[in-house]
């Protein structure tokens, strides 16, 4: 194998990042025209609207705070404008941020109104861009990268493919050090038990399975009106040729690869707390929601394997598609960043689709843009857990 | 071969050891990268590197229309487009690598399942070698497996 040093930059807590944004990120929905401002008037800041952040109380509260300050504290953000309604929330996710040791500031609307806070906040976004356009790459090892994935409009030659595709290449660079994480709770189901057979302990395994039941119980069984099968599979899944969630799970789980195994369960949007290593994450299945959390808990390259052709991005975290399905390159290459589908032509082993995946994560981490980037695709959806106050 | 310096001449040497299992063909028809390969864009690998498929078995080898993925699984999936009523398929189970011919009863798309063998209403439908549900009207070997015919155990 070629290489394995990266270009990248090295944050303030010693993480390595493969973007470089000045974020511009609003703590609740009315202050995103104020974001959306200030991103306007400062030539390469990125502003980050979402639809949450008022009355929402306990858990549904706690993830909140921690996708703001998770996001806001991600290496691929260099320095972070924080703008709420007003300064409490505001300021708890300020010092959340803070203890990253980068740069950010809190501004709120109340008693100063939109124009004057969007004036404040421009110049400190515009000083802060000065400093990070100023920030260097410097070689960084491979394995220091923080690497997520999650499938998406998934068919048979997810399975067959650009999953094991993604499997093969966490087998190859975890044992190394990377970090790496899959989620998709309600997308495991038919698969569970195998998914549980690859924890790495009994304890780890037990705490997969409660995640995985409490998701049944308290999301499935509480919510549903029928079946689900006008959701899971999804109708491209279905156009794609998946029939059942079992045979989707199947498919979904080939991202793990064969021999590496998962060594916690994090809640939405937990950064991992045990070291290097595969980590499970309890999401949604739904492209946006499952990037978003994955990206507020540190994860700074993500791998989408995609059937029918999701065009999911992410505004912090690069998206890099891989497909192994021939129609979907010949129909939508725009959206594809690497092209597995010789696997199921046989022209190419999954140990050399492997290797080709790992040559793309070196090339989107020393800066490559990914088709989802070129395109502009920003999706930044915030989970939420109930119905707020 | 050409030797040339610079970036394609990396790719050339990678791709190269990737594959250096199957030197008695590469000697036969060595590799020629200069087309318009970039790793990662969705140009179609040159056609040299298509024959390659064969030497994955050792032996010379079509793109197969029909992947199993394990020796107990009772479907398998249409991996190329355009597979029609009527048409011989040539199919390959990924578990041990054996091959096989089977019949498509119907117009069959890409990604789409095909019954390796007759499956009364009410068996399981077998897939990565794990029951994928449960077969809800009888089907022929050859048939078209999908939402019509089977459904989730699950939900």
């Amino acid at each position: 194998m070629t290489s394995q040093k990266i270009w990248a930059f090295r944050r303030e807590n010693g993480r390595v990042g493969v973007r470089n944004y000045v974020a511009i990120l609003p703590l609740d929905d009315i202050s995103n025209a104020a974001c959306e401002a200030v991103a306007a008037h400062i030539k390469g800041t990125i502003a980050l609207p979402h639809a949450y952040g008022r009355l929402q109380f306990g858990e549904d509260l706690e993830l909140h705070f921690r996708t703001m300050i998770g996001t806001g504290s991600n290496p691929n953000v260099a320095a972070c404008i924080v703008i709420g309604i007003e300064p409490q929330w505001t300021q708890t996710v300020v010092e959340g941020i803070a203890k990253t040791g980068k740069p950010v500031e809190g501004f709120w609307i109340e008693g100063n109104g939109d124009i004057a806070t969007v004036a404040a906040a421009s110049r400190k976004a515009k000083e802060f861009l000065h400093s990070a356009s100023e920030k260097l790459r410097e070689e960084c090892d491979l394995t220091e990268l923080w690497v997520a994935a999650k499938c998406g409009e998934s068919d048979t030659t997810t399975g067959l493919a650009s999953c094991p595709t993604v499997g093969n290449m966490y087998d190859k660079l975890i044992p190394s050090g990377l970090y790496g994480c899959f989620g998709e709770t309600s997308e495991l189901t038919g698969a569970e038990h195998l998914a549980a057979a690859r924890a790495a302990t009994p304890e780890v395994a037990e705490k997969f399975m409660r995640t995985w039941r409490a998701y049944q119980e308290e999301v499935i069984d509480a919510h549903k009106t029928s079946d689900l099968s006008d959701s899971q599979p999804t109708k491209g899944n279905i156009a794609g040729g998946l029939t059942t969630i079992e045979e989707k799970a199947l498919g979904n789980l080939e991202k793990i690869g064969r021999s590496v195994k998962f060594i916690d369960v994090l809640q939405p949007a937990e950064a991992p707390g045990r070291g290097p290593g595969l980590y499970f994450m309890d999401t949604s299945s739904a492209a946006a929601e499952c990037c978003t959390l994955q990206a507020a808990a540190g994860y700074v390259v993500h791998i989408f394997p995609t059937g029918q052709g999701n065009v999911i991005g992410n505004p912090i975290m690069p998206v890099v598609k891989v497909t192994g399905n021939p129609r979907t390159v010949r129909l939508m290459s725009e959206h594809i960043d690497l092209d597995v589908s010789g696997i199921v032509r046989r022209d190419m082993t999954v140990d050399q689709a492997g290797d080709l995946l790992i040559d793309m994560i070196k090339r989107t981490a020393n800066g490559r843009y990914t088709a989802a980037e070129a395109l502009g695709h920003r999706e930044f959806v915030m989970t939420k857990l109930y119905r707020s106050a | 071969m050409a030797r040339r310096a610079g970036p394609r001449l990396r790719l050339k040497t990678r791709l190269n050891r990737s594959l250096t299992g199957f030197k008695r063909v590469s000697h036969r028809r060595p590799f020629d990268l200069d087309g318009p390969v970039e790793l990662g864009q969705t140009a179609p690998l040159p056609e040299v590197l298509y024959k390659t498929s064969s030497l994955i078995k050792g032996s010379p080898m079509t793109a197969p229309h029909l992947l199993v993925h394990d020796r107990s699984d009772n479907v398998g999936v249409v991996v190329t487009e355009g597979v029609a009523a009527g048409q011989e398929l040539f199919g390959v189970v990924l578990d041990g690598d054996s091959e096989f011919r089977i019949t498509a009863n119907v117009d069959t798309p890409i990604g789409h399942k095909i019954a390796l063998r007759d499956l009364q209403a009410g068996s399981d439908a077998v897939k990565y070698g794990q029951v994928i549900g449960r077969i809800v009207a009888d089907v022929r070997t050859g048939d078209h497996v999908h939402v019509h015919n089977l459904k989730t155990k699950r939900w």
